[in-house]
């Protein structure tokens, strides 16, 4: 069962952001981050969704507002799938060695990993609180629970899977873009086709410039380019020529 | 029967396939080409797998998904040293699909300096006699046609806007100068750049060049036949050529194949290649031995001599008082390098757009200070102490506050050295892993010297260096491997003569980064396409060595 602890879980569930509109995440409404309601969530699915919560926290405001969006807002437990998870960790070598069974393995045994993972976690919480599920712990102790157990080798293997879930999918640009918006990227310029962006230079609305006809220098004045270039030369560097170093062709010597 | 069959089309196996095809064309003689991968954009192999083409007519997608970047590269790795597991390891990255390792690159094209060539061990020159800066000219001129290479500038004065260097380059240049160095941009494979970025996903968008736009694109308008999803697992000599083995994976099925020919070049990049070789060396026997190591020492050559071209990859954030922002997800991913500590210290520095995943997750980096900023050399420190005596979370809303400085204040740079070749491929039955023996004191000069000036170029732009997995865990990442099957000019010293024959086998040919029998200090795919140039230019014409239609008849 150990080995199960180490892998993803959770069929699809509906906790997921919709890609953010253009600008920033002023005092989104909470519809735009759409949860199940707690009922519906098994107790494992529950436990795990508190601890993606404590591992990357949706920042709210006074009212319960999402002002900075978290784990739990861009599908976390859906990345947590196995079918998902599998090539991850082969791709990021979050394992040493991963059974070849693992590819075939049912969507159900999903249910069984998820189970395991929430196991690990409300056993970390006994050594904070006796008796208490990890879910229910107040703040403070659950990232207690999750210092312990990353500082321990064994059960660090498991909340890794958990954390790289939870940056797979705010970063990972793949169903969420909420949490590359979060970080400062643009948001994409075209979600469904999976489009961050065209290509630079473009205009602070999104527009492509022709950077041949058009008049850059205009545009920055305004205020409206949004380049990938400075198109600034560097300060030279005292007592260093680069000749010396690299041919008229741009090659080391 | 094929003539020519070459498994892999990367920088070897492409230029080998546009080759070898335009030899063949109207001939009658078959070419065919072997990938594992997918065909990324369609026009190549019809039954390729692989998610469907979008509007751009490719492939690719703007993603870190899981399931599509296993499509695009695979991950070599050592078991014993897994994810944060404290125990030393190394880490390759390698290109998967028609296009190999130029689906993911950044289209840097330097040409190797000529000291490369020139380094000797043991008394003797690592590269063959024939080999040198001079002799490759012509093959990097050649290369760098097909390419489209472009040396980048830092105004547009004199050349088109999308051929500037980054907002990036420009953060990284001042840093450089602010501690006596000098930042120049770099020639790219790039052309009428839309600098939408995501060149590490496969780009989407007109630009970067990779391999399906020339090379390969020649090679099949040459009648050469591709055919994607053939994962080989052997090769064995015949009577009069090589017999192939694998399985074709094509439409989720598991074919098995064999596939005989005249001629076999094996290109499926360092480890694949070597791998290869490796799995199959019971079929070749006697005189035909693919490992002619010095016996007398016991020393073996085949999967030997792995390098990681001196890679080292570090992340760090710049002053909040710097006046300007990085933004380094904008435009190319690599756009400018340092050569300043070339001719004492043998790197070159270069700063490159990482995504923010691969940080947070601690690959290849930390996004946290290290406990002692000063250390140098394998597993020297760890991640500093928060003021609880804990060590500093790589989660929670602090560690997420941080994150939202990614994309203005972060800045990934890293190095590309002369190492010492200290890394093995290893084959078993179902699995092929990497190793990396002691770190030599000279690499652990170089890397050492390569750290404290990426820390002072941090320093001196207000910010701090983040913790590497090399210090902290002692783990070597690199995405240019190079070496296995090194080229030599005695068989005891490599797998390959200096026509990339197998010594002791006719006809069969290594012909990618595996033969290459050196570290670069520079990105290598250049010069891997130049010396397979320079290899099939000579086979085609006989050129010191049997001439491929003779071989053929």
């Amino acid at each position: 069962m150990k080995v199960l602890g180490l892998l993803g879980l959770g069929t699809a569930c509906g906790v997921r952001a919709e890609d953010p509109p253009p600008g920033k995440f002023d005092a989104l409404d909470p519809e735009d981050y759409p949860y199940r309601e707690v009922d519906e969530l098994t107790q494992a699915e529950a436990t795990l969704l508190a601890a993606f919560d404590v591992l990357l926290p949706s920042e709210r405001d006074a009212e319960g507002r999402v002002i900075v969006p978290g784990a739990n807002d861009v599908g976390t437990l859906d990345m947590l799938a196995l079918a998902n998870f599998v090539p991850a960790a082969r791709q990021l070598n979050l394992l040493p060695v991963l059974p070849a069974i693992l590819d075939r393995a049912p969507e159900t045994f999903d249910e069984a990993v998820r189970f395991v993972l929430a196991a690990d976690l409300d056993a970390l919480a006994f050594d904070q609180r006796p008796f208490t599920a990890f879910r229910h712990l107040p703040r403070e102790l659950q990232e207690a629970a999750l210092d312990e157990g990353f500082a321990d080798p064994e059960r660090a293997v498991g909340l890794t899977f958990l954390r790289a879930a939870c940056f797979l999918a705010y970063l990972g640009g793949s169903d969420s873009k909420a949490g590359l918006v979060a970080i400062g990227f643009p948001p994409f310029e075209d979600a469904a086709a999976n489009i961050a962006v065209r290509g630079y230079p473009r205009t602070t609305d999104g527009r492509l410039v022709d950077a041949e006809t058009e008049d850059l220098a205009a545009l920055a004045a305004q205020g409206v380019l949004d380049d990938y270039t400075y198109n600034l030369a560097p300060a030279p560097t005292l007592g260093e020529d680069l000749a010396t170093l690299i041919d008229a062709n741009g090659d080391l010597l | 029967m094929f003539d020519v069959v070459i498994i892999g089309s990367g920088f070897g196996g492409a230029v080998a396939a546009a080759r070898a095809g335009l030899f063949a064309q109207g001939s009658g003689r078959r070419v065919l080409v072997l990938d594992k991968g997918i065909d990324p954009t369609g026009r190549f192999d019809p039954l390729s797998d692989g998610p469907p083409l979008n509007e751009q007519g490719n492939r690719f997608q703007h993603s870190l998904a899981p399931d599509y970047l296993t499509e695009l590269g695979e991950l070599f790795t050592d078991p014993r040293g897994a994810y944060r597991s404290g125990v030393p390891s190394m880490n390759v990255v390698t290109g998967k699909g028609l296009g190999g390792g130029s689906l993911l690159y950044d289209g840097v094209s330097l040409r190797a300096p000529s000291l490369v060539f020139d380094q000797v061990r043991r008394g003797r020159r690592l590269w063959p006699a024939a080999f040198s800066r001079a002799a490759l000219q012509p093959w990097y001129r050649v290369v760098e046609q097909q390419l489209r290479v472009h040396k980048l500038e830092w105004t547009d004065a004199n050349v088109p806007h999308w051929q500037l260097a980054t907002k990036r380059d420009f953060v990284f240049a001042e840093g450089c100068r602010r501690i006596g160095a000098t930042a120049a941009p770099l020639k790219l494979a790039t052309f009428q750049d839309a600098n939408e970025g995501w060149w590490n996903q496969g780009q989407r968008f007109s630009g970067r060049q990779d391999l399906t736009k020339n090379y390969l694109s020649t090679a099949h308008a040459a009648g050469v036949e591709l055919r994607t999803g053939h994962d080989v697992d052997t090769i064995a000599p015949t009577n009069d050529g090589y017999v192939v083995k694998g399985v074709d994976t094509r439409g989720g099925k598991k074919v098995e194949f064999e596939i005989e020919c005249r001629v076999l070049i094996v290109a499926a990049g360092a480890i694949a290649s070597s791998a290869l070789l490796l799995r199959s060396r019971d079929h070749f026997v006697g005189e035909r031995t693919l490992d002619r190591g010095d016996e007398d020492n016991g020393r073996a050559v085949l999967g030997q001599h792995l390098s990681s071209n001196g890679d080292y990859g570090v992340t760090g954030r710049v002053g909040a008082d710097f006046e300007r922002a990085v933004e380094s997800f904008k435009g190319k991913p690599m756009s400018s390098f340092c050569p300043s500590f070339w001719p004492e210290h043998q790197f070159i520095l270069i700063p490159f757009h990482a995504a923010p995943l691969y940080p947070a997750l601690e690959q290849i980096t930390t996004m946290n200070p290290p406990e002692h900023p000063n250390a140098l050399g394998r597993g020297s420190t760890k991640v500093a102490e928060r003021g609880d005596g804990k060590r500093a979370r790589n989660w929670g809303a602090d560690f997420k506050r941080q994150l939202t400085e990614f994309g203005t204040r972060s800045l990934t740079m890293g190095c590309l050295a002369l190492d010492a070749c200290e890394g093995e491929i290893l084959a078993d039955a179902d699995r092929v892993r990497v190793q990396w023996r002691e770190t030599s004191e000279r690499t652990e000069e170089r890397w050492s010297a390569a750290v404290d000036a990426m820390r002072r170029i941090y320093e001196a732009l207000g910010g701090e260096l983040f913790c590497d997995n090399y210090r902290k865990d002692g783990t070597v990442n690199t995405s240019h491997p190079l070496g296995g099957c090194r080229m030599a000019d005695e068989a005891t010293e490599g797998v390959v003569d200096p026509f990339g024959e197998a010594f002791g086998n006719r006809n069969l040919f290594v012909m990618d980064g595996a033969i290459i029998p050196s570290a670069l200090g520079v990105n290598p795919s250049l010069t891997i396409a130049a010396v397979a140039e320079h290899l099939m230019d000579r086979l085609i014409r006989g050129d010191g060595t049997e001439a491929l239609a003779d071989r053929l008849a």
